[in-house]
């Protein structure tokens, strides 16, 4: 089994998602970046875009959010987003 | 017998008012809830962007930015968070009241000829400053009826633009802080410029990596740190205002009630008056004719 970290989604209002994932991709205002577990230390802008995580049990779960900030540090992710809205998963 | 008519009258205009603040008390009661879960609710945003601020500018000291800099207050603008509706007890006029010995009294430790101009929210403040023909900067009503991401960023936006154009060179926020159900106070805080003092990092931040570097970040962090801070700041003003309309029509209620005993007790001994009295004439009335 993969290694996981803690990630929480919030927003100003509430928070969206709070567990442990396996991995997580997040629209940065450079590009899109994935997230492993043991990532170093880092901050970043958000740009609009899908945001997804991978949860142990290999699920996956997407967001549509816009603008915010993306904080890792041992091993704790902190999505801090304007808004954030789920996205219907297509059916696999 | 108008005197027991007139009661009767009395009695049922104090139950209606009884029925209608026991009404509003509940419905204040279920608001407070929903209030105080919107501002529960978002504490873990404002908590991690404050911690975020202090990690980002003692990450990097030589940091600089027009909402963090410190200037000579000559005017402050002071936002004054008030509600829309009233009956809520002394809610309103306990804030007015602090704004009015604040405007005489200026800010603490100002320049001189340091001048407060006011920033209203709600309809209440608009109203009595504008009874007195008080001059204000700016009017932001209606608020919204539940704590609103929207509004707090417009108001921000606002008080930014005045605050970065040079216009006033410090903001205050004075609002109502709720502490419990039965317990809440005015306070004012600092809104502008943002203090970098008080956000103490845990300096662990020192090495991270920023994409694209620090300054854009932190850059796009303040006006929504400000938005958070001011978010919460409304979200504590309605659940006040809730609770202290439901404290005010509780006693209301009460009251009515202590009213209501006392008029049927007054209307119960008048008819029974009456009752005793007729017999006695009836009685009377047969003794007379035998």
């Amino acid at each position: 089994m993969a290694a996981t970290f803690e990630l929480s989604i919030l927003t100003p209002e509430r928070a969206v998602f709070e567990g442990k994932v396996e991995y997580v991709q997040v629209p940065g205002s450079e590009g899109y970046l994935g997230v492993l577990a043991d990532h170093a230390a880092l901050v970043t802008a958000l740009a609009s875009g899908t945001l997804t995580v991978r949860r142990p049990a290999g699920r996956e779960e997407s967001w549509q959010v816009s603008g915010g900030f993306f904080e890792v540090s041992r091993n704790r992710a902190t999505v801090l987003a304007d808004a954030a809205s789920t996205v219907a998963m297509p059916l696999a | 017998m108008s005197n027991l008519r007139v009661l009767r009258r009395r009695i049922r205009s104090v139950e209606s008012a009884r029925q209608i603040t026991k009404a509003m008390e509940m419905v204040a009661a279920a608001r407070l809830r929903r209030a105080q879960a919107r501002a529960l609710a978002a504490r873990p945003y404002a908590a991690k962007i404050t911690d975020m601020l202090g990690n980002l500018s003692s990450a990097a000291s030589e940091l600089d930015h027009p909402l963090f800099k410190a200037r000579e207050a000559k005017t402050t603008a002071l936002v004054l968070v008030t509600s829309d509706r009233g009956l809520c007890g002394a809610y309103n006029s306990n804030l007015i009241r602090a704004a009015e010995q604040r405007l005489r009294a200026g800010a603490p430790g100002a320049h001189p000829q340091a001048g407060t101009r006011l920033v209203l929210v709600g309809k209440k403040a608009r109203d009595y400053f504008k009874r007195r023909k008080v001059p204000v900067l700016a009017v932001h009503t209606p608020v919204p009826a539940e704590a609103s991401l929207e509004f707090a960023r417009a108001l921000t936006g606002d008080l930014i633009a005045r605050f970065v154009g040079g216009e006033v060179d410090r903001v205050e926020l004075m609002f109502t802080q709720f502490i419990s159900a039965l317990r809440r106070r005015v306070v004012t805080e600092v809104f502008l410029p943002i203090g970098a003092g008080r956000a103490e990092g845990r300096a662990a931040g020192g090495d991270a990596i920023f994409e694209p570097d620090a300054e854009s970040i932190f850059a796009e962090l303040l006006p929504r740190y400000a938005t958070a801070r001011l978010f919460a700041a409304l979200a504590d003003a309605l659940a006040s205002e809730q609770s202290s309309r439901m404290i005010a029509m509780g006693s209301a209620r009460k009251n009515a009630g202590e009213l209501m005993d006392l008029l049927v007790l007054q209307r119960n001994r008048l008819r029974q008056a009456s009752i005793t009295r007729e017999l006695l004439e009836i009685v009377g009335g047969a003794e007379a004719l035998k």
